[in-house]
């Protein structure tokens, strides 16, 4: 058995130790907390008869001192959830339920925890407690003993819930635990290495750059040479060895400086080339990764934050290789070039120069990090303030109607002040350690000067060669003060490629199979077996669903508000995936159809119709760029649109969506419905407006909406239950399940759900129309 | 008719102290006597979980219909707030943090190592706001991957070691 592989040896042994033979077992499940909420690990395994409850019985010291001792024990074995800080590796059978003495068993979702519920003689009683995290691992626990329970029904699916929560490399816990990915362990390389494999294409611009970087900053430390020994102890010192050729080495000084010059133009010409181009890429890449992601990642973050990533670290990337990069290799051909040529000069003297470098490192790494630190802040800070600024005014209206204008404004200073802080708080560092930074080196300047001036004075040194040195000070404080900006930049750069990478790398997109199913022309039939759903884990919205539709069918979704109608069509259209069992398409797992072929042939209306910015043959063609002007009027025609376009002043051509024409409700649905005709899908997803629509509007979208159906698999979610009046089948949804099924007059006669449903309605309906 | 059936809608029910007896099952859940009729569980909500843990709780059968609600549970005899309080902690189990032992920031996530209240435990969390609410001044509510809760009551009260390491995230 696959699962008993995966759980501890000392686990194992006591298993056997009770004489429960492996074969024996049908499924285990781990848990982690007992019955007083401590963290403690239990296992539960079930065999034909009974359920044997396993816990970890002996408390542990705590904190273990020796910390690399408990790190690489940690590797070794540190089982899901089993803290050994807590208990010790030991377990003993503590609980056994016979099953025939068993209810059903259920697992209970809290908001802060799981609990495995039975009945056991007409009383209800907690099995196990467990974390969240373990919750569809316990699920499939409960559907393996409640088969066993019943004898009977169909095999649960084999148990696929069971994962690692830990990177086996690495020991760390994974992330997400549902997703079995190490960032650590994925990315081997570093995260600048990374960065730099972005862009492979550039290898030869960069590497031209580095060597002109080189060679330019060795020629940089001429100058300085040139001006002291040469020129103060060999021309303008008599017996030097050129004595009076000022002219010559006043030209080679100028021949330096111009080679220096046309290197550095070359070099930025370059350099930004390559940096543009670079960030370019980043941000499509950026944006295509986006594009990929399923509709859950976007649910659960914001969109101020997610569009400060686009562009601000992009940009921030972008700073790093236009100025970090060159500075930090210029720099280092300084440092290195200066020491070498100081220490060959007078070493006596170079060792004091170096002085003042320890207090300039300590600072450096006592207080950068705080300022790191301070840095991320500040795009966090920045970040909220932008979703209060896009918050506030995609409300507007409701801002304006309840009057609110003050108290919004009031949010928005609170979030502004937060930045405000951030920011001075980054201010004040920065303006105390950077001229304090300054200080130290102009006291080691004045060292220089105090003991090479006594040497020049005893003539154990030459004038020129203090002259050089002071030359070279500035050379080699500046780039070691500017190498501190180096380690700000290059942190903050990485925190920005950091939050790119999490994009480029979120495995929150739907996975495709290598080698997908092709199926250029969809029947139609469609068929759910067992399906499972829930966006939040414990909250399931779906539960136990399963029909078959033949290919044509159309089929109604009724049932009241947050019954899992809408949620249903997600699944069909693959919006998202089911979490357990099938939804299949002409018997092939939707899973495993190729992307295209899928959302070629589903198409969905829905109930808000988004229209993008652009002409309405724009919009209409969406789903169908190549499509002819003859079909986009056919299709408008049978969308009951063609008419009102017409009447639009540019006809097709005119722009609607932000700063266009706008357009009613009823005229965007229409429009929507060109777009589905457009496309010809086999199956058809309609989820019906809410919105008021005058009565005429609604007789031209029913027309629409039935010429549409015709010999495809249509799938409806009325509101206004008469739309439904041609469906073959109705479907009554009710707190996430199908409760009945039938024809209209089948489900009038149950006097159901459904019944209630519509004589509500038709009620609501006449007080209307007598009150209208 | 309509009329009564919407006051019966928005009347809010409060439980007589006296008369709701609340008692842990021997199969560790509540029950609830009132008058006469006996719930063998009930569920209970809170309305306001983070400002008044134990004030307007909702008190549900097991279809998740109201019976009643909790106005204020210091009403109520020992006996049934303890039982409430018990099943106060599974509903919104969230162990408190007693000390950070590491925490690292890595990749878009936060690594914890901590000790809580019911023992030693590592967890992630998503960085920064999505995993650290703060829910009053001082008091933090930190979510992991899964939906675990952990709470740290008020951080100014941690040790000086753990505070180093939370400080960047609050």
């Amino acid at each position: 058995m696959d699962f008993y592989r995966d759980i501890p040896e000392y686990v194992q042994k006591a298993i056997e130790t009770e004489g429960i033979s492996q074969e024996q077992i049908r499924a285990i499940a781990h848990t982690d907390l007992d019955h007083q909420g401590n963290f403690r690990a239990a296992w539960h395994c079930v065999d034909d008869r009974s359920i044997y409850i396993f816990a970890q019985t002996k408390r542990s010291q705590g904190l273990r001192k020796v910390v690399p001792f408990v790190r690489r024990r940690e590797k070794e074995q540190f089982f899901a959830g089993t803290d050994e800080r807590n208990f010790t590796a030991q377990v003993e059978l503590i609980e056994k339920y016979e099953l025939e003495s068993l209810n059903r068993v259920r697992c209970e979702y809290f908001v802060g925890s799981i609990a495995i519920i039975t009945k056991i003689d007409d009383q209800e009683r907690v099995i196990c407690r467990a974390s969240k995290g373990r919750g569809a691992e316990l699920n499939a626990f409960c559907r393996v003993v409640n088969h066993l329970i019943e004898k009977s029904g169909h095999k649960p699916d084999e148990d696929k819930s069971r994962r690692e929560e830990r990177c086996p490399k690495c020991g760390r816990l994974y992330p997400d635990p549902s997703r079995p990915v190490c960032p650590n362990c994925i990315d081997k390389r570093t995260l600048f290495k990374r960065v730099l494999a972005l862009t492979p294409k550039y290898k030869g611009p960069i590497t031209a750059m580095v060597t002109i970087m080189i060679i330019s900053s060795l020629m940089g430390l001429a100058p300085p040479f040139m001006s002291g020994r040469i020129i103060i102890d060999e021309v303008l010192t008599s017996g030097g060895k050129y004595e009076g050729m000022i002219g010559q080495a006043i030209l080679i000084t100028v021949a330096f400086s111009l080679v220096s010059l046309s290197l550095g133009i070359l070099h930025g010409r370059i350099n930004s080339a390559v940096t543009a181009e670079i960030i370019y890429d980043l941000k499509k890449m950026i944006f295509s990764a986006m594009q990929r992601l399923s509709l859950s990642f976007y649910n659960k973050r914001q969109t101020g934050s997610l569009m400060n990533r686009v562009n601000s670290d992009a940009l921030d990337l972008q700073h790093f290789f236009h100025d970090g990069v060159p500075y930090f290799i210029v720099n280092s051909v300084q440092i290195i070039g200066v020491t070498c040529l100081l220490l060959f000069m007078n070493w006596r003297l170079t060792l004091l120069v170096f002085v003042p470098i320890p207090l300039i490192l300590f600072i450096t790494y006592k207080v950068l990090p705080h300022l790191w630190k301070l840095h991320s802040r500040r795009w966090r800070t920045n970040a909220a303030l932008n979703s209060v600024v896009n918050d506030s005014l995609t409300g507007i209206r409701v801002v304006k109607a309840f009057g609110k204008e003050d108290q919004e404004v009031e949010r928005f200073s609170s979030h502004n002040e937060r930045v405000f802080n951030v920011q001075m708080s980054i201010g004040r560092l920065n303006s105390t350690v950077f001229p304090s930074m300054g200080f130290i080196m102009g006291l080691g300047q004045l060292i220089i000067w105090g003991v090479g001036g006594w040497d020049v004075i005893s003539g154990r040194t030459t004038l020129g060669t203090l002259i050089t040195f002071t030359g070279y000070l500035g050379m080699l404080y500046q780039p070691i003060q500017q190498m501190t900006n180096i380690v700000d930049w290059w942190s903050s750069c990485m925190n920005s490629a950091q939050r790119i990478f999490e994009i480029i790398d979120s495995t929150e997109h739907l996975p495709y199979p290598e080698k997908p199913v092709r199926m250029p022309q969809i029947k139609g039939e469609v068929i759910a077996r067992d399906v499972e759903f829930s966006y939040e884990e414990g909250r399931p919205v779906l539960q136990e669903i399963n029909f078959h539709v033949e290919p044509g069918e159309m089929i109604g979704f009724v049932g009241p508000s947050g019954a899992g109608k809408s949620t249903m069509i997600n699944l069909i259209a693959r919006l998202y995936d089911v979490d357990s069992g099938a939804i299949t398409i002409d018997g092939v797992n939707i899973k495993d159809i190729a992307k295209d072929d899928l959302h070629r042939q589903v198409g969905m209306v829905l109930q808000e119709t988004f229209l993008f910015r652009g002409s309405i043959m724009e919009n209409i063609a969406y789903a169908k760029p190549d499509a002819t002007s003859e079909e986009i009027i056919r299709a408008t025609k049978i969308a009951n649109a063609h008419d009102f376009i017409m009447k639009l002043p540019d006809g097709y051509e005119t722009v609607i969506g932000r700063k266009g024409h706008d357009l009613s409700g009823g005229e965007r649905q229409r429009l929507a419905i060109a777009r589905a005709v457009l496309l010809d899908p086999r199956i058809l997803i309609l989820d019906e407006a809410t919105a008021n629509i005058d009565t005429e509007t609604e007789q031209l979208i029913q027309e629409a909406l039935e010429q549409l159906v015709e010999g495809r698999t249509t799938f409806v979610i009325a509101h206004r239950l008469s739309t439904l009046r041609k469906a073959n089948r109705l479907f009554v949804f009710d707190e996430g399940r199908i409760v009945e099924v039938g024809t209209h007059d089948e489900l009038m006669e149950r006097k159901g759900v459904y019944e209630k449903l519509f004589t509500t309605q038709r009620k609501a309906l006449e007080q209307t129309a007598v009150g209208g | 008719m309509e009329v009564e059936g919407l006051s019966a809608l928005t009347n809010i029910n409060y439980l007589d102290p006296n008369e709701a007896v609340f008692a842990t099952t021997e199969g560790g859940l509540l029950s609830l006597q009132l008058g006469d009729k006996y719930y063998g569980k009930v569920d209970l909500y809170q309305a306001f979980p983070f400002s008044l843990e134990y004030q307007y709780i909702s008190v549900r059968d097991e279809k998740g219909e109201e019976i009643g609600i909790i106005r204020d549970l210091t009403e109520f005899p020992p006996q049934s707030q303890k039982a409430i309080r018990t099943e106060l902690s599974w509903r919104y189990y969230a162990p408190r943090i007693t000390r950070v032992l590491d925490l690292k920031d890595e990749f878009g996530h936060l690594y914890w190592d901590v000790e809580t209240d019911h023992g030693f435990r590592k967890f992630v969390t998503r960085a920064r706001e999505e995993g650290i609410n703060p829910i009053a001044d001082w008091r933090l509510l930190i979510i992991d991957m899964t939906g675990n809760r952990y709470e740290i009551e008020d951080y100014r009260r941690l040790d000086a070691k753990s505070l180093r390491f939370l400080e960047p995230y609050i």
